[in-house]
């Protein structure tokens, strides 16, 4: 396949302040970088600092840079492509040894500016991506989505959870055991065609998410972690609109921050800090087509873009708005 | 035009539990109930106002002069008032801890066995006065410092003008000291407790949480 043509693709990345963090006057924690590095691979990192933490939003930069850095040593040593794709053991060996540069990293940096190691805290997910596939690694929350080659969207990630709901781990945490490592550092590797992908902070996620429904049968609470394709395909047009309008990164992540800041329902209420990183290729070829159409009709799924204010839910997708407590 | 859009889907809201355990003894008469009924319909305002905040928590109020009385079952805001409250009788103040630590797991049990994820749930108790002379303040106190230490719930005792230092003192865990309320200021203290289960319900891991400087209402720093 190397006669293949290099896949283009599109990205938007930002980081915007949650409500809570602006009333309380607490600087935005949450960090992301990206990076393009051959005409294969990209590296996404997302990083959300500990609420908890002082200094998190030092630590959550600080990773985001290094890990960057350490996932491009990775790339350019193992020279991974479509015919030499990794096992699931060689990413996770790849995985763990770079998270743990970028955690001694911080580790040192935290003894150099004399800052408790703690208030670094924060979670990091990063997520290596190809048109024919993409490697994931992450510490505790937040949420990774991939667009396969018919357009379907489905989670890369399982984010982990504690008991309580604002219980998660960070890279600071005692994680760095053997046991340690295998219960909280997890690695997911996916090898097909993909035209789009998502990785998000959890400020982001249910917004577009599905994450926390009810089973009517057992009348119980689950998450069945499942992308939102509504919220993602109207943003896939908007981000190819841009590139076909010739706008440069600055300018389209500028867009991107209105959008996470209040360009959206839940997003404008949202509490914590909200960061996305969403990336597809420019156009659907053969290989990456989401549906027989073109893309502009895409269709039930896709509200006419039409003035600023954020879209609502037709009445009939949503029977409830999220305002609106759903249980009691 | 806007380049960005979509649509959101449909989820629930986690949960944040917070029961109130007031007190509504005799001596709790006048002013300070006046006050105490004010500062709860602000506290009702301000949850309300804060859409979040209004889909996360889960309110129950507990009463005690010389009954014990479950005013709120956990609810959401929006499907309750909030009762005024009389008052009368004696201080059972650890026999509503108690019940309020009962309900407080019954909730959580409720929410696990049904999936809903939640935050650590908050006790909130508020005396002017002393127990009553038979009440287990040492059992109290035992119960409500393995609560603190098995991260079962977050506690916070509020002495209202006329209460018994030494022995709020001896109840609550030295990790949670009571807090002395200057005057009346339950409206301050209200405002101060939504401000803070806005913090809380975005906290992560147990570690220190800074809240909002409490010297709108305290009687002194701490």
């Amino acid at each position: 396949m190397s006669d293949k043509k290099t896949t283009d693709w599109v990205v938007a990345y930002a980081s915007a302040i949650g409500n809570g963090h602006i009333q309380f006057n607490i600087p935005c924690q949450d960090s992301c970088a990206h990076k393009r590095i051959d005409d294969n691979w990209a590296i996404a990192v997302v990083a959300d600092g500990a609420g908890s933490a002082r200094l998190s939003h030092i630590g959550s930069d600080f990773v985001v840079r290094n890990a960057l850095h350490c996932f491009e040593e990775v790339l350019e040593r193992t020279k991974w492509s479509e015919e030499n794709f990794p096992s699931d053991k060689e990413w996770r060996t790849e995985a763990l040894r770079a998270l743990q540069i970028v955690m001694q990293r911080l580790l040192k940096f935290s003894e150099v500016k004399e800052h408790k190691f703690s208030d670094l805290a924060c979670t990091v997910l990063v997520t290596i991506y190809s048109p024919f596939g993409a490697l994931s690694v992450h510490i505790g929350d937040g949420r990774a989505a991939y667009s396969d080659k018919v357009g379907e969207w489905k989670a890369l990630i399982t984010p982990f959870r504690g008991d309580e709901a604002n219980e998660t781990v960070f890279i600071t945490s005692a994680i760095w055991t053997t046991d340690g490592v295998d219960q909280f550092v997890l690695t997911d590797t996916l090898k097909t065609k993909i035209r789009g992908f998502a990785l998000m902070s959890d400020g982001c996620e249910k917004g577009s998410f599905v994450i926390n429904v009810k089973d009517e049968e057992t009348q119980k609470y689950y998450d069945p972690n499942q992308p939102y394709p509504k919220f993602f395909e109207p943003n896939v047009h908007g981000l190819r609109q841009l590139k076909k309008e010739g706008k440069t990164q600055e300018e389209i992540n500028k867009l991107w921050e209105g959008f996470l800041t209040a360009g959206h329902k839940q997003f404008k209420h949202e509490i914590d800090d909200k960061t996305m990183i969403l990336g597809v290729i420019t156009e659907d070829t053969e290989e990456h087509k989401p549906e027989p159409k073109e893309e502009k009709e895409m269709p039930k799924t896709t509200p006419e873009p039409k003035k600023d204010t954020p879209q609502e839910a037709p009445k009939a997708a949503t029977t409830d708005t999220e305002d609106t407590p759903k249980d009691r | 035009m806007s380049y960005f859009h979509g649509e959101t889907p449909d989820n629930y809201e986690q949960k944040c539990l917070c029961t109130l355990v007031l007190d509504t003894s005799g001596s709790m008469g006048g002013e300070p109930i006046r006050e105490l009924n004010r500062g709860l319909q602000e506290f009702y305002a301000a949850i309300e106002e804060d859409l979040i905040a209004a889909n996360r928590l889960e309110v129950s109020v507990v009463t005690f002069g010389s009954q014990i009385k479950s005013m709120q079952e956990p609810s959401l805001i929006d499907n309750f008032d909030m009762p005024t409250l009389g008052v009368g009788g004696t201080t059972r103040l650890v026999d509503a801890v108690r019940e309020a630590m009962r309900k407080t797991e019954e909730r959580k049990q409720w929410y696990k066995e049904t999936g809903q994820p939640y935050y650590r749930p908050i006790i909130v108790l508020i005396t002017d006065g002393e127990p009553d002379r038979d009440q287990d303040v040492e059992g109290l106190s035992r119960e409500l410092s393995e609560g603190l230490d098995s991260k079962k719930f977050t506690f916070w005792a509020l002495g209202v003008k006329g209460y018994n230092e030494q022995i709020l003192k001896r109840i609550c865990p030295s990790s949670a000291p009571p807090m002395p309320l200057n005057g009346y200021k339950f409206g301050e203290f209200f405002k101060w407790l939504s401000n803070s289960i806005g913090i809380i319900t975005k906290s992560k891991e147990g570690e220190s949480i800074e809240l909002p400087p409490v010297s709108d209402w305290a009687q002194i720093k701490f």
